[in-house]
């Protein structure tokens, strides 16, 4: 038996629209996947085929006009399991919050609801989305499926696995530092994160908020920028999403005469593998488009910025797990001992280091050299972007470092670890669009991920240009 | 030799947590009912369950800068939310949503009245409550029915020297939120929860003394006999020698004792940062203006005018510590009595009526138009002075119109004189002694025949015009 492939997104609605297909079959062709894949690759914490079939068929017996079948009638798709979804658990992949149950639908699930989609499971990431290989997880790793030694990347690692093997259709994942888009480098897929404030982050469970936006994991940019034209937009309950509704995208994937590409003289300097670099870059020059070359040297600081900023945050978000309310409680005498033996029982071992780390950076007599110096920098990074992006449309880097490694290769090392976010850091600290699509070469027979970075709320416009890049 | 107190110089500053007068919570739309039945008002914002975010309540904002405008305060055109950590069962997120380095307001001061001082107000910020721990000898249960619940923060300067000024700066300020519709207040809810920090110092002395703060003063009394508690205690340890331990107390209402709560080695970590879940918050010049040109008449104006109008210091005191009272009187005011009638007959009569009766003014059966009914009857002399108190007994008793109780009691004034002269003449006749020593020059026994002539008129007629007719009838004769 083989991996039964699925459709994409923009193929699956039309089939379905023209009644060449039917949801209900997709759900059989992911149940087999499912069957033969899930036990060793780990992709879901908890998967609902049964309702998900159960709402293909009404699916399948609603008959819409021609033409107006909703966006996304009868997708099926996956949801990283630090997004909540009513009345199902949400894990984050920590002990903490055992039992813990969403009694409320995130605005994204609302609106992937409204517009037809079916929601096969709840994907496995590193814990609290923290890690770059899904290696965290209370519920055990998550393998690739291209080569089940290697790590599928992180946070992410559940949906990128789920898609990449034909649990779904797509996927969404979340993005702090890099979480869609390695993991979709890793595997090779299309990882989308959107401006900030573009996506609602009402019901996503936080890392750190002020760089958590959720996007899509899919196979085409087509399909990214699908789902992304459904879950963006302004929404009351979140005051930092960005007032204005999502632009009309016009995707003939023509690449635009006269475009100009950057690359970041920094970033390639300090690449150690040449062939990730060539990978990237080639098929720009094959089209004829020539690159850059921009000098930001503050990137050079971006994972210590990035870091600093997260971690303190996460320090704050994460204090509201006290085993009182929900999840998970370890009962001692004293009130103290219960929080710290509940904290010390529901969080893993990164999360702790995490927490540590970001409540001494915000500590009295450290914040001034710590967090404070990380907003100063994380605003004069945001400024040499804006000064690159009036040289430059688009900048062009890799999406990670190396291809896929092996599991246990870096877990044990955080700051080796840390490193793999160099490329993706820098431009989620500045809030701009960004996007991972599979470079046309392979290295070591692994999928590279070609990253695109346009200025904050250009998102229309990278989606149309990484679709004409993905043609080449 | 000066005495003790007056060798110390006491130095006080509060700190007061206002509960704001909106439907729903800071963050949430839940709405705001600290006695609803447990955890009935909550949602996942307010129990900060993980994904959820705060969206800032736009009327809580809005009587925050009423408030501050009220206070003399500058509304900052940006102020930012921060978040406090510290680990508590009631506060759910681990933090509580407030205002830190960017206040709401800042710079401000009120007068004390009748005191000559004014204390400056150094910030009002806004921010959320916590929630209630409901402790039992076995279990400590919480409700977050009072979690989020909007509250603004108003710190004075440590301007106010005694327990007296401390009293009045309270009452002040309880008045001005009342008036402005901004806050209940009222302390024994916890709407107005007051904390003072009290230091005593040498005379002359440059340096501050050593802090108590004072927590748990549920009246006003309390305040005075806390912040009096605490002062005396600084003063008997300065003298002494003792040294003084920055302490936080709670006082004990019933044995009227401050308790320790806690005592400050280290300043708490509370790890002050942006919260990044909301945007700063941006006002509109034109909009603080709307707000400012919306303000009432404050308490201190409407003193001021009063005052001028004609009304007593000590009618002023009652009215300024009693809003209900206040608006009862402006009422009668606005519907054309005078000051000195709204005077006798609100704050004079009817308050008498009312302790005898054991009524509250929510209890009087008397409406302001019956009130002034009953005035203008009095103004027109259709009804006599002593008729009148009759008859707002009765109104009182009835819940009837002046109109109608005054004909179905018969209480209108005899204005017939004809009738008057045959009473007259009935009294001079039956009390030929007394009329005799007016003769004789006496005439303060005049007072006497008018009363008698009164007490057979049951009351119902102009005490001159009665005295005039005696005094005509009795010069008649001579
Ligand atoms: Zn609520």
């Amino acid at each position: 038996m083989s991996m039964k492939e699925l459709p994409t997104i923009a193929q699956l609605w039309f089939d379905l629209d023209t009644g060449a297909a039917k949801a209900a079959d997709v759900i059989a062709l992911i149940r087999e996947n499912v069957a033969l894949y899930e036990k060793d690759i780990n992709a879901y914490i908890n998967l609902y085929l049964d309702e998900a079939e159960e709402l293909a068929r009404s699916q399948d017996s609603t008959r819409y006009p021609a033409g107006k079948t909703p966006d996304l009638a009868g997708i099926p798709i996956a949801i990283k399991d630090n997004i909540c979804v009513k009345g199902k658990p949400c894990t984050c992949a920590s002990n903490i919050l055992k039992g813990f149950v969403a009694p409320y639908d995130a605005t994204v699930i609302e609106r992937l609801n409204a517009r037809g989609a079916i929601l096969v499971g709840k994907t496995n990431l590193d814990e609290f989305a923290m890690g770059a290989s899904t290696e965290t997880s209370a519920f055990g790793p998550v393998r690739n499926p291209l080569d089940p030694e290697r790590v599928p990347g992180g946070s992410s690692g559940g949906s990128a696995a789920a898609v990449r093997y034909g649990g779904a259709v797509a996927a969404l994942g979340s993005d702090t530092g890099g979480s869609v888009r390695q993991p979709a480098a890793f595997s090779g897929l299309v990882g989308f994160r959107p401006s900030y404030g573009r996506v609602s982050r009402w019901g996503l469970v936080a890392f750190a908020s002020s760089l958590d936006q959720i996007g899509p994991i899919t196979r085409t940019v087509e399909d990214a920028a699908l789902i992304y034209s459904v879950i963006a937009g302004p929404d009351p309950r979140d005051s930092t999403t960005y007032p204005q509704e999502p632009e009309e995208m016009d995707l003939t994937g023509e690449l635009k005469r006269g475009v100009k590409v950057g690359i970041i003289k920094e970033f390639f300097a300090e690449l150690a593998d040449e062939r990730i670099s060539e990978a990237v870059q080639t098929p720009f020059k094959e089209a004829g488009i020539d690159l850059i070359e921009v000098s930001m040297p503050e990137v050079r600081y971006s994972i210590s910025g990035y870091y600093l900023l997260a971690f303190s945050e996460v320090s704050s978000n994460l204090a509201r797990y006290d085993g009182i309310r929900y999840g998970l409680r370890v009962s001692k005498l004293g009130l103290r001992e219960t929080y710290s033996a509940s904290r010390a029982q529901g969080f893993g071992e990164e999360i702790k280091r995490r927490i540590l780390m970001g409540t001494f950076g915000l500590s009295a007599g450290y914040i001034d050299a710590y967090y404070n110096t990380a907003l100063r920098y994380r605003a004069a990074l945001a400024k040499a972007y804006e000064k690159a992006f009036s040289q430059v449309d688009f900048l062009l880097s890799p999406t990670a470092p190396t291809v896929a490694y092996k599991l246990g290769e870096k877990i044990h090392d955080p700051l080796e670890m840390y490193l793999g976010d160099i490329y993706t850091a820098s431009n989620a600290l500045a809030a701009l669009p960004c996007i991972s699509i599979p470079a046309p070469r392979k290295v070591d027979g692994l999928p590279v991920g070609i990253q695109l970075t346009a200025s904050r709320y250009q998102d229309a416009k990278l989606l149309e240009f990484a679709h004409a890049v993905e043609r080449i | 030799m000066p005495s003790k107190e007056s060798r110390y110089e006491v130095i006080i500053g509060i700190e007061v947590h206002v509960q704001l007068n909106t439907l729903s919570k800071m963050f949430c739309r839940c709405e705001v009912d600290v006695d609803a039945r447990p955890n009935t008002k909550v949602c996942p914002i307010c129990l900060g369950l993980p994904g959820a975010l705060p969206q800032t309540n736009d009327t809580a904002v809005k009587l925050g800068i009423k408030a501050a405008l009220a206070l003399g305060c500058k509304v900052n055109l940006e102020s930012r939310w921060a978040r406090k950590h510290y680990f508590s069962p009631d506060l759910p997120k681990g933090y509580q949503i407030t205002q830190y380095d960017y206040p709401l307001a800042t710079g401000g001061s009120l007068d004390l009245p009748g005191m000559k001082r004014s204390v400056r107000i150094r910030r009002l910020h806004l921010e959320e409550d916590a929630g209630k721990l409901i402790h039992s000898s076995r279990e400590t249960l919480v409700d977050f029915n009072r979690c989020g619940v909007p509250l603004a923060e108003i710190v004075s300067e440590p301007d106010i020297a005694s327990a007296l000024q401390a009293d009045a700066y309270l009452k002040e300020l309880r008045l001005i939120l009342r008036t402005l519709g901004v806050s209940d207040a009222e302390m024994e809810r916890g709407h107005f929860r007051c904390e003072p920090n009290i230091s005593v110092r040498p005379r002359g002395q440059e340096e501050m003394g050593v802090r108590s703060e004072i927590k748990n003063l549920n009246s006003f009394k309390a305040v005075r006999e806390g912040v009096e508690r605490a002062v005396e205690d600084q003063i008997a340890w300065l003298e002494q020698g003792k040294e003084i331990v920055q302490t936080t107390y709670l006082w004990d209402e019933k044995a009227r004792e401050l308790r320790p709560m806690r005592v400050k080695e280290t300043a708490a970590d509370y790890r002050y940062f942006p919260e990044p879940d909301l945007p700063p918050l941006i006002l509109e010049q034109s909009e603080i203006d709307e707000i400012k040109e919306s303000l009432p008449e404050l308490p201190a104006a409407k003193r001021k005018r009063l005052f001028k109008e004609g009304l007593s210091k000590q009618d002023i005191q009652v009215l300024s510590q009693e809003p209900e009272w206040e608006d009862y009187f402006l009422n009668l005011l606005e519907k054309g009595a005078t000051v000195k009638e709204a005077s006798t007959w609100l704050l004079n009569e009817a308050r008498g009526i009312m302790a005898e009766r054991r009524e509250g003014l929510e209890e009087f059966k008397v409406p302001v138009e019956e009130m002034v009914n009953l005035i203008m009857l009095l103004r027109s002399g259709e009804l006599t002075r002593p008729a009148a108190k009759g008859l707002l007994e009765a109104m009182a008793e009835k819940g009837r119109g002046a109109k109608e109780l005054m004909t179905r009691m018969d209480l209108g004034a005899v204005s017939d004189s004809g009738f008057l002269e045959k009473v007259a003449r009935k009294i001079i006749d039956a009390n030929p002694e007394p009329v005799q020593r007016y003769r004789n020059g006496k005439t303060g026994v005049i007072g006497f025949l008018v009363g008698q002539c009164m007490k057979e008129l049951r009351g119902k007629a102009d005490p001159n015009a009665v005295r005039e007719a005696l005094s005509t009838l009795i010069a008649k004769e001579d």
